[in-house]
């Protein structure tokens, strides 16, 4: 009975997961054999040296990238088969994003930046409008709505980033080394929010060099070498 | 609907951001999508409208074709006897059959006297057309018909009130478009008409006629096959134009076995679709020209093409974040599809309006050397046009960008952050728009100078007259109806008083009058019978002329004398040209002497050759000249004749007074078509002028597109590679080196557009046949030079960028990005 539930719990399953990508003649193993399993509500931590492999591996969980070996099934579907519309549509619907470099679209105000996602799943107008202000006012950006991204701090557009990431209400909110370029002050205040996130039962799969801040995760998982060499349960 | 509408407000909001590339973008396509328009309006009117009349694909025309040896005419209208034989045939395929004639007449009242073109017709021709009057009534039985056969002429009274249908040219033109003109009275040559109809606006039969008449009321009594006469049918329904032609080969076999001399011309009749009647040189230089602006159009299209390309991907970190957050493929693609799409909007609405000063450029220098000119408009179907065509050019131009956005790489992307990954493939697509560039300005290139080169060498061409200062104009009389004078008689007086006032003129050198210009191709040539011991044919030209039309043409006597008024009285003496003389007795003075006869076999008086002049050029300067016969003004010959006065200033000085000076002797003679020598050497070269200019036209614009699209490419392609050679620098290359290497990468491009283009100009240039003279269409000095030029020129394009970024601070390189 607890394994039941215990598998109805896991959002994420990979296994023998493997990514080679090659330039020219030569061959790289980005990720060899990676078994990760995420459960619904976890705030896991993906550790690791550059080139260790841990950007590729938040690709492959994020549908951005396809893996070249294993299997992995996100909410208990596989996700091997589906075509580029379909994975875009698992993206917009299950898959909330927070970049290191932000990635805001400057032409557009905050506003309509984390309304895209919401355009692109097709919600009606009023229903959208609520859920973009409700999402700006959990990060505290709602005074900044009409603003374009090239007025606003690093710290200001992260945070806008974090409410184009949790505005359609995703399964997991992937993270890629989300304070790397906050100063620390910023940085922190990102963190809170992740945290405070995580805390009102949202999934969150972080990258970070910090380890200060990868001991705020549940759990740590080390990769190096393409590999996951070791993972450690944290207290919350 | 929402996202479309955000769709296009990021696309205006994004255009902010660029406002120089969009301008750029905009002008490009507002002038290919302009001079597009612009053409096809009149290609439209001259080509593709339909005739306007009622199910006009029902409508035939049926010609005639006679041969003596080499001697061929086509396109001939049939005579009223050969009409008369095919009505009482009754063709079963034909539900109607009408008739119509065209000749030139004075109006006279209301003044001013005017030329105008009168059309004869039988009084069934309209409801054959299925045309009714705009204005007015109709022509009934009762109005005039029948064709008398034979023909002949009234003497006295008319059988009943002659009526007339007008123009609505004319109509605006005289009557100021008031319905008041039904019923009002209008004079030709002395007869006068009231007026019972006006037609509608789009009318349009046997060239411009002003007039339409009963033929009942046809001044003229001869009953040959003419240039200015067509007889046309209405196909019965469900019946083709094979089925006429059999029938009408029943009716000419008929013909030849009753009529000898029609079994010795080996006449015959053909039908066909009824067509707006088009020279082989204009329908070609139409042609040309609706290609040529296709070419700048995608000129045009290749180069915001290649803009929009680079845009976009200075834009790869914003779709590659869009696809992150979930937008599809396709949802991309009509992201950027609208975005090129509103810029082809934006340009297709200045385009238009750009098209609606072109059509008048057009009209400026096409003048009526194609037909329905005046039709000319950017009416619906050209408004049509010009939506689909900007469209189609939304799409050409968005596509390439739209569809290398639509599936970015999003693991690289993301990684690289805003960084402009424009990859392999992106830079492959802007190499081949460069190239098809610089292909397509090269095809338009050497098709303008070749069509330049001809008029060049037209140009230089003797058409043994000489041009400058030298002022022509046109004067129409005919005796009044029951003179006991005849036209020729009328005209012989009129001029006996007319030339010492205009000798007496100021600046006037020499004055002459002729019944058909030289260059003018007005008249038909003619079968004449030489007086030897086999008894010879030949086709000649046929002219009227006193001997002051040769001294002011300085058209040189090679032997014998030239005409006097002596001449006149007895009607046996002519002048021939060079060409004749040497061509049949050897040489000028050996033609002296000589006798020939008109007809074939001869049937009129005998005529002795008193005198040779030098050859002019009769149909156009690119075709030779032809033996030709000069008559002195006898009082038979009656009609138009044509002044030339030479002048030791500026010709058009003269205008005024000759005016006045042909008013004070006859107040009610027309004068018309009043133009130097120069412009009519001008008008002799048809549309090959108009299409000279406009090629080279849009062959300038080709060249300016593609070098703006060469820059702009060459200088996006640098300033991404600043790094690069920014780090090729620190390793040690010289400016001079990256300069070289950049030049080299960019001209191997240039390079591969100008052997397509060059090779795409030989398959294409078979095309220009019909426009060119005296060169060939793969002329190889125009082929190298315009390469060479075109290759030399887009080397300058690509030197700046490449000097710019050979000059780039390497610290400031190696920091790039």
């Amino acid at each position: 009975m607890e394994a039941k539930q215990d598998a109805a719990d896991v959002l994420i399953a990979m296994e023998g997961i493997g990514r080679v990508f090659h330039l020219s003649d030569l061959e790289t193993h980005a990720l060899m054999d990676v078994h990760l399993e995420i459960k619904k509500g976890e705030f896991v931590a993906i550790e690791g040296p550059s080139g260790s492999g841990k950007t590729t591996l938040l690709s492959l969980l994020g549908l951005i990238d396809r893996p070249t070996a294993g299997q992995y099934l996100l909410d208990g579907r596989s996700v091997a088969g589906l075509s580029s519309r379909e994975r875009a549509l698992v993206r917009n619907q299950k898959i909330g994003f927070i970049f290191q470099t932000f990635n805001l679209i400057g032409d557009l105000s905050v506003h309509d930046n984390v309304e895209l996602p919401l355009v692109y799943r097709r919600m009606a107008g009023p229903e959208r409008k609520r859920r973009v202000e409700a999402a700006l006012a959990r990060v505290g950006m709602s005074h900044r709505a009409h603003h374009m991204p090239s007025q606003l701090s690093g710290g200001q557009q992260q945070r806008v980033a974090v409410a184009r990431a949790v505005v359609g209400d995703p399964l997991v909110i992937l993270a890629d080394e989300p304070t790397g370029n906050l100063d620390s002050k910023n940085g922190e205040a990102v963190m809170d929010l992740l945290r405070e996130l995580h805390a009102a039962g949202s999934t969150i799969c972080m990258v970070t060099h910090n380890e200060e801040y990868a001991r705020l995760a549940t759990r740590t998982i080390r990769v190096f070498d393409g590999r996951v060499v070791s993972e450690s349960q944290l207290a919350a | 609907m929402d996202a479309l509408w955000k769709d296009l407000k990021f696309a205006v909001r994004s255009w902010r951001r660029t406002p120089g590339v969009v301008l750029l973008a905009v002008v490009a396509l507002a002038l290919g999508i302009g001079a597009s328009t612009a053409v096809f309006s009149v290609v439209d009117a001259a080509l593709f409208r339909p005739l306007p009349y009622q199910n006009p694909e029902q409508i035939v025309s049926i010609t005639v074709s006679t041969s003596h040896g080499d001697f061929v005419r086509r396109d001939l209208g049939p005579s009223y006897t050969q009409f008369h034989e095919m009505e009482n045939s009754q063709p079963p395929s034909l539900a109607a059959l009408g008739r119509y004639e065209i000749h030139d007449q004075a109006l006279t009242t209301p003044a001013p006297a005017e030329m105008m073109h009168v059309g004869y017709c039988s009084v069934s021709l309209f409801g054959l057309l299925g045309v009714r009057p705009a204005l007015g009534r109709p022509f009934v039985s009762d109005d005039g018909y029948v064709f008398e056969k034979p023909p002949r002429q009234y003497a006295g009274a008319w059988p009943r009130e002659p009526v007339a249908i007008i123009s609505h040219g004319l109509w605006i033109r005289r009557f100021a478009g008031q319905r008041t003109a039904i019923g009002q009275q209008m004079t030709l040559d002395d007869v006068r008409f009231t007026v019972i109809g006006v037609l509608p606006d789009d009318f349009t039969l046997g060239g411009s006629v002003d007039f339409w008449l009963p033929a009942a009321y046809r001044p003229y009594t001869e009953d040959t096959n003419m240039k200015n006469s067509a007889v046309i049918g209405r196909l019965q329904p469900g019946a083709r134009v094979a089925q006429t032609q059999s029938e009408m080969d029943v009716i000419a076999s008929r013909f030849r076995e009753a009529k000898p001399a029609d079994k010795a011309s080996h006449l015959s009749f053909a039908a066909a679709t009824l067509k707006v009647p088009l020279t082989s040189s204009s329908r070609a230089g139409l042609s040309l020209l609706l290609g040529a602006v296709a070419l700048v159009l995608l000129i045009a299209c290749a180069n915001v093409a290649g803009l929009l390309l680079a845009r976009t991907n200075t834009r790869q970190a914003e779709m590659t974040v869009r696809a992150a957050l979930g937008a599809t493929p396709g949802r991309i693609v009509r992201q950027l599809l609208t975005e090129s799409l509103a810029l082809a909007v934006v340009a297709g609405a200045l385009g238009s309006l750009f098209a609606l000063w072109g059509v008048d450029l057009v009209l400026l220098l096409l003048g009526d050397q194609v037909p329905r000119s005046d039709q000319m408009v950017v009416a619906f179907r050209v408004l049509l046009f010009a939506s689909v065509v900007t469209l189609v050019t939304g799409v050409l131009c968005g596509a390439s960008s739209a569809f290398t956005a639509a599936r970015p790489d999003l693991h690289r992307g993301l990684k690289e952050g805003a960084r402009d990954s424009g990859g392999k493939r992106t830079h492959s697509l802007r190499q081949f728009l460069v190239g098809a560039e610089v292909a397509l300005s090269l095809v338009l290139l050497i098709g303008a100078a070749l069509v330049i080169n001809s008029l060049v060498h037209l140009y230089r061409v003797d058409a043994g007259f000489k041009t400058d200062r030298r002022l022509t104009a046109n004067v129409f009389l005919v005796a009044p109806r029951g003179s006991p004078l005849k036209g020729g008689e009328m005209l012989q007086r009129f001029f006996a008083q007319l030339m010492p006032r205009l000798r007496s003129l100021p600046g006037v050198q020499a004055v002459g009058f002729i019944d058909s210009l030289p260059l003018a191709n007005q008249t038909a040539p003619v079968l004449y019978e030489l007086e030897s011991q086999q008894a010879q044919s030949v086709p000649l030209r046929q002219s009227v002329a006193d001997a002051g039309y040769f001294e002011a043409m300085a058209i040189p006597l090679r032997a014998g004398r030239q005409l006097g008024p002596a001449d006149a009285v007895d009607r046996t003496t002519a002048l021939v040209n060079d060409r004749l003389a040497r061509q049949f007795w050897g040489s000028a003075d050996a033609a002296l002497g000589r006798r020939l006869r008109y007809g074939s076999p001869g049937r009129g008086p005998w005529v002795t050759v008193v005198g040779v002049v030098g050859d002019t050029r009769q149909r156009s300067l690119d075709e030779p000249s032809e033996p030709e016969i000069y008559f002195p003004q006898n009082a038979m010959w009656g009609g138009a004749r044509t002044l030339i006065l030479s002048t030791s200033g500026d010709p058009s000085q003269l205008i005024t007074p000759l005016r006045a000076e042909v008013s004070a002797v006859n107040a009610a003679v027309p004068v018309f078509d009043v133009k130097t020598l120069d412009q009519v050497l001008v008008a002799s070269f048809g549309v090959r002028w108009a299409v000279a200019w406009l090629l080279a036209a849009f062959a300038g614009l080709a060249l300016i597109l593609a070098l703006v699209g060469i820059y702009g490419v060459t200088s996006y392609s640098v300033a991404r590679r600043t790094q690069e050679i920014g780090v090729r620098m620190a390793l040690g290359a010289s400016e001079a080196g990256i300069v070289r290497m950049l030049m080299v990468q960019a001209m191997s491009v240039v390079a591969g557009g100008v052997g397509v283009g060059v090779a795409a100009s030989v398959l294409l240039s078979r095309l220009l046949g019909s426009l060119l003279y005296d060169i060939r269409p793969t002329d190889p000095a125009t082929y190298v030079g315009l390469a060479v030029a075109v290759a030399l020129v887009t080397l300058v394009a690509t030197l700046v960028p490449a000097r710019r970024a050979a000059r780039v601070d390497v610290m400031t390189a190696l920091r790039y990005e």
